[in-house]
């Protein structure tokens, strides 16, 4: 399972890796949304665990692009700072498939995550029969 | 950089210490020219330099260039002239030939001219009023009277001073003059006065009468051809003691003393370079500076974030305390270190929270790292203090609570912030009590700070939140009321009713968006009813509101907006009447029908709204 | 003869008291803005902006980007504003009647869709073609206005009139912003209790030779340029040392147009942009400060020293000549319309030392310059030079102007320190002594051109703009040479 996390600010980054590699995932980073958009397109990723605020395209627009593109079957779950409700409306209206706020803890990260692949493998499962 | 301009810069700065130099030398210049002599001619009608030129026995452009004049040709214009004294018209001592034809010159070492009031006992009455003198002259400045030399005049022309000397106290001679050792004639002064020409004259006052008597008699002693005893018409050779040239001079033909004025500006220019260059060296200073913080930052930038991942994902706190010593080898952090390991904890614990979260805090306590931040609070500046509050607030330190609340009456505004939001912060609705002694108005700022962290706890109501909703401080008021909406507080519902009628029109925009979170079927009627006393803003707002919390009671009233006289308002109740209404838009359509605008341009607006 | 003589004493004199002022208001301008920066630093280091992104308690914000024929770099800077995170926000793109792609390319680039929406603003503008917004949820806060050419003022009045929040953002279409710059410039208006923020400006800085991607500045660079390289000096004197010093005294006259966030209320109350001036944001602010001093309301103008709004500086001669003389009759125009504050105790310290020292500062300046340099060359030719003297006051001058910039280079190293490289801030010290002699003309002369520009055309209009205003201004030297004949006779 191919996981990328898009997110600018380094410690974070760093400690999301670790925790998913433990995991069991093979993780993809990146600092900001163009860098991501592009990885995004290269390495197809099963989930994409981004932030909202970074440099060049905020989450909220990447997750717009992905959910409205040919990667629509990409799940996506914004992780972010801002945690006021019409931000996490306006973040599931452009498609996000999952909300986490900062501050979070890794073990809702990890089964948030393990959630989200297993129904994207189950929907995959029931369109295979 | 480049060489070429290295060596432009290096050459400036060559420049700037020639200025300098340059400086230095023109002080010495100067001087040279203040010990040139002269007296002052004051000019009379027909005057040409010419004329004074045989008077004072000079070439005539020696005095028009002595006084920076060009052309020494046709009339002059001007009110005084200076003289040079130079050999040919200015000797230290005379001999008998000379002796019709010399003028002396003095000087006096003493207070300037100034005015004296004359008494009536002391003379007759002619001699009231003011007068010029230098008062105390009588026996202490005569001492000081100097003869410095004589001037030569033409013979023919010594007719002359007798004329300008018919004004008693009018300046006509003044003498500058700085060389060495005049003829100091202390005591010789007092005794070869005659007895006789002390008395006073009817015509000047008192002590200038002596004084002028005194240098008359004088004067006879040394030239007696100078002095018309007979007529009473007292000649005065006006001494002024030696002034330093300090002024620039304005004037057209009196000499403008350039040198002086523009060794004022050296000096002025050598201040300057003197700033700039320590402004240029505290520029590379902070350079460096900065430079050294910056490699530091890498150097052991590295190193901190693996300690604080590391803390993040440890399982037991004893393992970790070994790991950090084996890290950070020295036992103490250097200030530096502590700073930037705080910066990195604290930067970490923002975006986490659970275990690892609590493994920071550990590690925090573990470095000392709270011990630093608490010494902070003790500090004189302002702004570490901040920090230190925020440093302690963040990292959760319930136990040093008490000395954040110390500082809720700091006398800096932004300490007492601080304090504020860190009670809160740690201690949650309950820290809000610091709202009773609160005497400053909330900033907005402030305000949205203190609501995101309410906003994240459970709120509390038994702490009596109504107290402060009718507290004299509108800010808290309307801090209350963003709490209760973003909280939710049904139970608040009652108290913030009466604040409609608050006077301050902002409390009640911000009570109306509070009603709108936590309204019940009562709220639109209330609404209804209060919207007529309201400001524009308001009013708008109120329809709005309408809009989302409104049912099919408040149609004809929105109804009734759209005739209103503001287009916001029309607008409004429009969309208002489209979102709460069932079949508004049909309604809204049949109002609008025919009416022209600006009602076809709102049917299309909302329409459009509706489609998207 | 005798008259060159007078003139040449004489301006020996008013140059000597004008430096005299000039250096006595630079220094006590230096002072306040070097507290006023290290006050500032302090205080907002440690500030929380991502909070202000995302509450639905901070103002509502409307970013106004007037365009008119920006084909090249529309795409890329609407690219930019997207790319900022607030929460309430719209960015309002508006199409000054362009006579190139630029609206296709708009149209093209972000799905737009022609809405029908009701316009509500009153300011008077050129007539609206159309209002567009984005089919894409993500381009949701942008609406791009299409209206007939009406100039900047008149773009800018359109945006407000279809804005529905509460403060207005002005931008220049070609500047880049930071991320983020309009949390940055929000913050002083919700920080005031006691005053109402009516307008709030950034610092702007210059982009030449940076690197930028996707509009994002990546990287910053000394511009290459030598005559961008100068300006880079000029604004640091300007923005981190005057306009840092005029927002600590309240008497600030000028926020740039590139970047400035204004109280849309205020704005409208006192009449919006007006679309008959030169220089529109010097102007708006002039009478947005009179609205209120007449009104005898509090208020303040802000501004942050930030470094948050990057725009392309001019590279050519003539380019910057026509950029200072358009800048030197919009000032000139603003301080005729408002004439009336100029030493009038009514408006404050707007119009006791702001007003004044635009006049005797930066309308004088130069004028006082160009008559002294024409008298030398007189003096020159008719040899009655003083040297000495006139080589001391040169000096002086010269290091009052570089003492100036050093400051102003010492401030940026001190607070923001945008080029990092040791080697640029030397650079940037050689500018300084360069400065004077090989840019210093040149705007001395855009600025008479400006003056004369300026006049000729107010003469051209007629009887309506004779005044006081310009009797001072123009006639300025030979007044004080008349007074000096009168009294020599």
């Amino acid at each position: 399972m191919r996981i990328l996390v898009a997110e600018d600010e380094p410690l974070v980054l760093k400690a999301i890796e670790i925790k998913l590699l433990r995991e069991g995932y093979h993780v993809t980073c990146c600092s900001n949304g163009k860098d991501a958009w592009s990885m995004i397109e290269e390495e197809l990723p099963n989930l994409v665990i981004t932030d909202i605020l970074m440099p060049f395209c905020s989450g909220l627009e990447l997750t717009s692009k992905i959910k409205n593109g040919y990667l629509h079957n990409t799940s996506v779950i914004i992780l972010s700072a801002l945690t006021q409700e019409n931000v996490i409306v306006e973040a599931f209206k452009m498609g996000a498939d999952d909300f986490i706020a900062k501050p979070f803890s890794f073990a809702e990260l990890s089964i948030r995550v393990d959630k989200l692949i297993r129904q994207k493998k189950f929907e995959h499962l029931s369109l295979a029969v | 950089m480049c060489s070429p301009k290295k060596t432009i810069f290096q050459g400036l700065l060559l420049l700037l210490l020639y200025v300098n130099l340059a400086n230095a030398q023109n002080k010495k210049t100067g001087q040279a020219f203040q010990t040139k002599s002269f007296i002052r001619h004051t000019l009379t009608n027909g005057e040409t330099f010419e004329s004074l030129g045989s008077l004072y026995r000079l070439p005539p452009e020696t005095i028009a260039s002595f006084n920076n004049i060009e052309n020494y040709q046709g009339p002059v214009l001007a009110m005084y002239l200076y003289i040079p004294l130079k050999s040919s018209n200015f000797l230290k001592t005379i001999t008998a030939v000379q002796v019709n034809n010399v003028v002396p010159v003095y000087h006096i070492n003493g207070q300037a001219e100034h005015l004296v009031l004359l008494n009536k006992s002391k003379g007759n009455s002619s001699n009231e009023g003011y007068k010029w003198s230098n008062a105390p002259l009588a026996s202490k400045h005569l001492k000081n009277l100097f003869v410095d030399g004589y001037l030569i005049v033409a013979g023919n022309a010594i007719n002359l001073f007798k004329v300008t000397r018919v004004m008693p106290v009018v300046k006509t001679i003044v003498f500058k003059n700085t060389i060495p050792g005049p003829i100091k004639i202390q005591s010789s002064i007092a005794t070869s006065l005659p007895a006789t020409s002390i008395t006073p004259n009817k015509n000047l006052p008192v002590d200038t009468a002596q004084k002028s008597a005194a240098i008359t008699s004088l004067v006879k002693q040394q030239d007696s051809s100078l002095i018309d005893t007979d007529s009473g018409k007292k000649e005065l050779v006006e001494v002024k003691p030696l002034m330093p040239v300090k002024s620039l001079v304005v004037g057209v033909n009196k000499p403008v003393k350039h040198t002086g004025a523009a060794l004022e500006i050296f000096r002025y220019i050598t201040v300057l370079f003197v700033i700039n260059l320590l402004m240029l060296i505290s520029i590379i200073l902070y350079l460096r500076l900065k430079k050294r913080a910056v490699l530091f930052k890498q150097k052991s930038g590295n190193d901190i974030s693996e300690v604080v991942i590391s803390a993040l994902f440890e399982t037991n706190g004893e393992e970790g305390a070994v790991l950090h010593k084996k890290l950070f080898k020295k036992q103490k952090l250097s200030i530096k270190t502590k700073q930037l390991v705080i910066n990195e904890v604290i930067k970490a614990k923002t975006n986490f929270k659970g275990t690892a979260s609590k493994n920071l805090e550990q590690l925090y306590c573990q470095l000392q790292l709270n011990e630093f931040s608490l010494n902070k609070l003790s500090q004189r500046s302002w702004s570490t203090i901040v920090s230190g509050i925020q440093e302690l607030s963040a990292m959760q330190q319930l136990d040093h609570l008490p000395s954040i609340k110390k500082l809720l009456n700091h006398p800096n505004e932004y300490v007492r912030i601080e304090a504020q939001c860190a009670l809160v912060q740690l201690a949650g609705y309950e820290g809000l009590r610091f709202l009773d002694d609160l005497k400053y108005p909330l900033t907005d700022w402030h305000q949205i700070k203190l609501v995101d962290q309410l906003s994240k706890l459970e709120p509390v109501e038994s702490i009596g939140f109504f107290r402060w909703l009718y507290s004299a401080n509108d800010t808290i008021i309307i801090l209350l009321l963003k709490t209760i909406a973003s909280a939710k507080s049904l139970s608040m519902y009652q108290w913030v009713i009466v604040l409609l009628k608050h006077n301050n029109p902002a409390v009640i925009i911000e009570a109306v968006k509070c009603l709108k979170e936590i309204a019940n079927s009562d709220t639109p009627a209330l609404l209804q009813q209060s919207f007529a006393h309201q400001t524009k803003n308001c009013q708008l707002l109120i329809i709005q509101v309408l809009g989302d919390i409104g049912c099919d009671d408040q149609k004809f009233f929105l109804l009734h907006q759209l005739s209103n006289s503001d287009d916001a308002i029309k607008l409004a109740a429009a969309n208002a009447l489209v979102n709460c209404i069932n079949d508004g838009f049909m309604i809204l359509q049949e109002y609008c029908y025919d009416k022209g605008s600006p009602y076809t341009q709102i049917i299309s607006h909302v329409k459009e709204a509706i489609h998207v | 003869m005798i008259w060159l003589r007078i003139l040449i004493e004489l301006l020996g004199y008013l140059v000597i008291i004008y430096s005299g002022l000039f250096i006595v208001f630079n220094v006590c301008l230096g002072v306040v803005s070097s507290k006023e920066t290290k006050y500032y630093l302090r205080k907002n280091t440690k500030a929380d902006y991502k909070l202000l992104a995302s509450s639905p308690y901070a103002p509502s914000l409307s970013i106004v980007a007037p365009c008119f024929n920006e084909a090249n770099n529309i795409i890329q800077s609407v690219r930019s504003l997207l790319s900022i995170y607030y929460f309430n926000l719209e960015i309002i793109v508006v199409n000054d009647g362009s006579t190139d792609n630029s609206m296709q390319l708009l149209y093209d680039a972000y799905d737009l869709q022609k809405i029908n929406h009701f316009v509500q603003g009153k300011l008077n503008t050129q007539s609206i073609h159309g209002i567009y917004k984005s089919v894409n949820p993500a381009f949701n806060k942008l609406v791009v206005v299409d209206k007939a050419n009406g100039g900047k003022a008149d773009a800018l009045n359109a945006g407000i009139n279809v804005s529905g929040n509460q403060f207005i953002i002005s931008i220049d279409a070609d500047c880049i912003l930071a991320e983020d710059a309009l949390l940055k410039i929000i913050k002083p208006i919700i920080d005031e209790t006691d005053k109402t923020v009516i307008a709030s400006g950034g610092v702007v800085r210059i982009a030449n030779s940076c690197l930028v991607e996707d509009g994002k500045l990546v990287k910053v660079n000394l511009p290459v340029n030598l005559l961008a390289r100068i300006q880079v000096l000029e604004y640091m004197r300007a923005f981190l040392v005057g306009r840092m010093a005029w927002s600590r005294l309240n008497g600030l006259l000028l926020i740039s147009g590139a970047f400035g966030a204004f109280n849309k209320e205020i704005l409208i109350n006192s009449g919006g942009y007006n679309s008959e001036t030169i220089g529109e944001d010097m102007e708006l602010v002039v009478r947005m400060r009179r609205y209120m001093q007449e009104k005898k309301l509090p208020y303040k103008v802000t501004y942050i020293p930030d470094p948050l709004c990057w725009t392309e500086a001019p590279s050519t001669i003539p380019v910057l000549i026509r950029q200072r003389n358009r800048w030197m009759r919009g000032a000139l125009q603003t301080l005729q319309l408002h004439q009336v504050l100029c030493f009038n105790r009514r408006y404050g310290l707007m119009g006791l030392i702001s007003y004044p020292y635009w006049l005797f500062f930066e309308v004088g300046g130069p004028i006082i310059e160009s008559a002294g340099t024409l008298v030398f060359l007189l003096g020159i030719i008719f040899g009655l030079i003083k040297w000495k003297m006139f080589f001391a006051i040169l000096f002086l001058l010269l290091s009052v102007g570089i003492l100036n910039s050093l400051f102003g280079i010492f401030m940026e190293v001190m607070s923001y320190h945008q080029y990092k490289k040791p080697s640029d801030t030397l650079k940037l010290v050689l500018v300084a002594f360069i400065e004077p002699f090989l840019f210093h003309p040149i705007i001395v002369y855009a600025n008479i051109c400006g003056i004369i520009d300026y006049l000729r055309k107010n003469n051209d209009w007629g009887v309506m703009t004779r005044s006081g205003f310009k009797n001072n201004i123009s006639l300025n030297t030979p007044n004080l040479l008349y007074g000096l004949e009168e009294r020599k006779q």
